[in-house]
């Protein structure tokens, strides 16, 4: 049974192995996943076997073949990691199972480098970057996160550079 | 600003100055599209021999001729030609692609647009990473306005050229960053890099001959175009050619991007531009070119930021990334923090990749928790550039560095582990 969100996806696109990317984006983005049955649905619209387009999901860091909640991504490389980003990922841990046991549905996720080094230490969540952490801003976007608003209230990432 | 004075800027907008250069008008003013104009009029072999001539090297992290790529391409059997710019960006401690993009992407485009001239391609692929989330809107919004002005897209400013940039957005990959996996990504693949031979300029994507170029070597040729090879030449030091947008992260007061002469020194992006270490500590050791350069001591401090100098001290510029680090950290726990990185983000293609980059994780998280083994060392230093000769790209074959270069500099430091003290105090066991 076809999904029809996912048909209405497919038809902005002409049905090329190039697209795959882009249509694999366009359904995370709608579903925050890319099922079994939504790689299925991909692969008949792009005439590739299904073994293919699985490959491509598991390979890149932003498809996930489940949901799993609003991902938290801290990066865990080594500007952020200077500037005391281990304890902050270890916070985040904690406050999102406190979260989590409250029923909001949030994951803590570690990432490599987010390219906000100058800015360190750095999350993502959803297209929002929040930079120069500290314990008190980082549990105040789980506790904002967790009763349903937005991330930050300063919204993206101000221009870096000096 | 700078305490060391202002020196040329031909990437990054001029200094305290609030030139809004994401704006089609604002970058129009200062030059913009200009050098596109020129272009068309000196006809393509021009151009590439002013890119051979102003001596531009790949500011990706290997630092191959610019010119000598394009020319390849430029000289192919095959008419229809690509050309890709690698804004993939995710090595740790980089981050001048993201500031070139968000303040000046007309320039970045206009870099495309000269190469796809030259080279004689009629479309583009600018390849970013989907973190960038202002960069991507900065880069519409541009290609938008550019287009609409005639200065992209069919019969560019009225000429016979026509040029067509396409923007993709990665799914978060480090290796996609390496050109050929970067290929394979664009190609709706595993972004898994090739063996090469063939170079992309001979086959790339989908087998037409492409020319991959960073973002930072686009952006330097309307410069090199509209005032000419010796222009160019001139702002670098000591024969270094151009301006570099280094990185500076890491324990210093003032983080950033700054443009300098190429050739520039540690010491001067650290302490001159960046105010040093903060919190009354000193500067123990820095990452002079990213996470895969390894590390240099504190005392070379004064080695120009160049891609000779550099390699004269067995170690590179990469993509120019300073990571300061000061002595309050310990050299185990960094070298393992970047290990875990490299491993995190091997693609496993190739075994001694996959295996090796796991493999020294482990041996470094036996030190660090004191359960080093006394040959542990020569294991690691055996095992690295045997990683480094066997594995199929850049990424195994420096991935290593980390640990090879803290054993070179800071042994004493990796033998106290070993009787299960950690001097800087990091450690936790
Ligand atoms: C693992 C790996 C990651 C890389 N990531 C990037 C990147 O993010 N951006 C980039 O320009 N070059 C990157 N490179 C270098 C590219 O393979 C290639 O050399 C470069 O894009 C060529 O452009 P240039 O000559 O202008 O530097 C990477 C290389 C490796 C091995
Ligand atoms: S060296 Fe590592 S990242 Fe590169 S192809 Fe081999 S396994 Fe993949
Ligand atoms: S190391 Fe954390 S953003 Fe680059």
């Amino acid at each position: 049974m076809p999904d029809s969100a996912l048909a209405r996806i497919l038809a902005d696109f002409r049905g090329e192995r190039a697209e795959l990317l882009p249509i694999l984006h366009r359904v995370q983005e709608a579903f925050g996943c890319i099922s079994e049955a939504h790689q299925q649905e991909v692969a008949r619209a792009l005439r590739l076997p299904l073994y293919e387009v699985n490959g491509v999901v598991s390979f890149y860091t932003h498809f996930s073949k489940t949901r799993h909640g609003l991902p938290l991504r801290i990066c865990q490389d080594l500007a952020c990691h200077l500037r005391g980003a281990s304890a902050l990922i270890r916070d985040l841990g904690a406050w999102v199972r406190q979260a989590q046991g409250r029923g909001a549905e949030l994951t803590a996720e570690p990432v490599s480098c987010l390219g906000q080094c100058d800015r360190a230490p750095a999350m993502m969540v959803g297209g929002e970057i929040i930079t120069e952490l500290t314990p008190q801003t980082l549990q105040a976007v789980v506790e904002r996160l967790a009763s349903g608003r937005p991330a930050s209230t300063n919204g993206a990432t101000e221009v870096g550079g000096r | 600003m700078s305490a060391a004075g202002a020196s040329p800027r031909i990437l990054l907008p001029p200094e305290g100055e609030a030139a809004r250069l994401y704006e089609l008008d604002a970058s129009r003013r200062r030059g913009g599209y200009t050098a596109l104009q020129q272009a068309l009029a000196l006809g393509p072999a021009e151009v590439v021999a002013r890119v051979k001539a102003s001596g531009l090297r790949g500011r990706g992290g290997a630092g191959f001729p610019a010119g000598t790529k394009w020319e390849f391409v430029s000289k192919a059997p095959d008419p229809v030609r690509y050309i890709v710019c690698n804004a993939n960006e995710d090595e740790p401690g980089t981050f001048k692609d993201r500031v070139l993009m968000e303040q000046n992407p007309h320039l970045v485009l206009e870099g495309m647009a000269l190469a796809g001239y030259a080279a004689g391609a009629r479309e583009g692929y600018l390849y970013l990473r989907s973190e960038y989330v202002r960069s991507r809107e900065r880069l519409r919004r541009a290609l938008a306005d550019a287009a609409a002005a005639g200065l992209l897209g069919d019969r560019v400013l009225g000429s016979e050229f026509s040029f067509r940039i396409h923007l993709f957005i990665g799914a978060g990959a480090y290796v996609c960053g390496e050109e050929t996996a970067l290929l394979e990504s664009l190609e709706g693949r595993r972004g898994e890099p090739r063996l090469k031979p063939p170079f992309p300029t001979q086959a790339g994507l989908w087998n037409r001959p492409t020319v991959i170029n960073n973002v930072e070597t686009l952006a330097s040729v309307p410069f090199i175009v509209r005032e000419g090879p010796d222009a160019y030449q001139a702002l670098g030091r000591d024969g270094q050619a151009g301006t570099k947008i280094y990185c500076l992260s890491g324990e210093v007061a003032r983080p950033g991007a700054y443009e300098l002469p190429m050739g520039a020194t540690a010491r001067e992006l650290i302490f001159d531009h960046g105010g040093g270490i903060g919190d009354g500590r000193s500067l123990k050791a820095f990452a002079p070119g990213g996470a895969a350069s390894g590390f240099l001591p504190a005392g070379k401090v004064d080695v120009p930021l160049s891609y000779e100098a550099l390699a004269n001290e067995g170690s590179m510029l990469g993509p120019g990334a300073v990571i300061a680090v000061s002595d309050r950290a310990c050299m185990v726990d960094v070298a393992l923090n970047l290990l875990r990185f490299f491993a995190r983000e091997s693609c496993g293609k190739c075994t001694p990749c996959r295996v090796g980059t796991e493999k020294l994780v482990t041996l470094v998280e036996g030190v660090q928790q004191g359960r080093g083994e006394p040959g542990v060392f020569s294991l690691i230093q055996e095992l690295g550039p045997q990683m480094g000769l066997a594995s199929i790209c850049g990424l195994g074959q420096t991935g290593y560095n980390p640990v090879t270069t803290g054993l070179r500099w800071f042994r004493e430091e990796f033998d106290a582990h070993l009787v299960g003290r950690c001097p800087a105090g990091v450690c936790v066991r």
